[in-house]
């Protein structure tokens, strides 16, 4: 009959009517998409946390090659002072000392906050600064006349430059020490 | 390092050198701030005489490590040379380290002719001062 719907509409309304009045947790695409968000989630978390650790990683990896560089450079230094001859003249004193007192206050100045390293790095400065004193209690007054007073300058630095030395030994044992730590925390991950 | 008998010869050898600087009869001279020199012109045997004092290097203790020196005292260390051989090369050579004794010696002659050398500086600058006052 005219004006009356078809039973094939009503079924149709009654299907959307269903699917309206239906939860959307009992649809198995909104199950799909969740797992879907999660597992997108999770991979995004465990990306940034293996970022995170490959960045610490390669921050100590960097912090040992640099620890490595200036055990070698401690170990160039005491090896230096250590070689001075009895008949060192005063000028040849003086620019070792710069030298090594310039480079070893380059070298250890990036480790001076380490609560490991600040006592022995302490230490060394002491035992420069004493021979920059013990130095300059052997300048010439006369540099001319400096062979006429033999071994003055040696005698005067020579225990100063041992005790940088010993100081140095102490140092890069505690740098190698240091090293090894790295290793041993890396291997924990 | 010098025998018993060797140590006591030049503990009086430095004894005579402390009595004659104590009486002028010497002519040190300032070779560095830690160091004198007096050279001996006598014709047939020319010869120096070098004493130095060293500082020794500091103690510095450290938590949990080795000291990095070992030795804080003063040690005095003598020379005698020869200036008739080419060079200059030390005869004699005594260095306090060896023995507290000589090193005590040799202080005593440092302390001698420091006090010398302070006392020339002082007379030197009376002097000034009195002729300063004379004139003026």
């Amino acid at each position: 009959m005219p004006g009356e719907p078809s039973p094939i509409d009503v079924n149709h309304l009654n299907q959307i009517l269903q699917s309206v009045t239906e939860p959307f947790w009992h649809r198995p695409d909104f199950w799909i998409g969740t797992a879907l968000g999660i597992a997108g989630l999770v991979f995004s978390v465990k990306a940034f946390l293996e970022a995170k650790k490959a960045a610490v990683a390669a921050r100590e990896a960097g912090r040992t090659v640099k620890i490595q560089t200036t055990t070698v450079d401690l170990t160039e230094f005491a090896q230096r002072l250590s070689k001075i001859q009895p008949k060192i003249r005063f000028v040849d004193a003086r620019d070792l000392l710069d030298e090594v007192n310039r480079r070893l206050r380059r070298a250890i100045a990036p480790f001076a906050g380490d609560p490991q390293l600040k006592d022995a790095i302490g230490v060394l400065k002491k035992t420069l600064q004493a021979a920059s004193e013990a130095l300059a209690a052997v300048r010439p007054t006369d540099a001319a006349k400096e062979s006429e007073a033999p071994d003055s300058v040696y005698n005067g630095v020579e225990g100063h430059f041992r005790a940088i030395s010993d100081a140095l030994a102490d140092l890069v044992g505690l740098f190698e020490k240091k090293g090894f730590d790295f290793g041993e925390i890396d291997g924990q991950r | 390092m010098a025998s018993a008998e060797e140590e006591t010869e030049l503990v009086g050898y430095i004894g005579d050198l402390i009595e004659v600087t104590s009486r002028g009869g010497t002519n040190w001279n300032k070779f560095n701030p830690t160091t004198f020199v007096w050279d001996i012109s006598i014709p047939s045997h020319p010869a120096r005489l070098v004493l130095q004092q060293v500082a020794g290097a500091a103690l510095v203790h450290n938590k949990g490590l080795q000291s990095a020196a070992s030795d804080s005292s003063t040690k005095y260390v003598f020379q005698a040379i020869d200036l008739t051989i080419p060079q200059g090369a030390p005869v004699l050579i005594i260095n306090g380290a060896d023995s507290d004794l000589l090193n005590r010696k040799l202080r005593e002659l440092f302390n001698t002719i420091s006090g010398k050398e302070s006392r020339k500086g002082l007379d030197f600058l009376g002097s000034i001062i009195a002729d300063a006052k004379r004139r003026f």
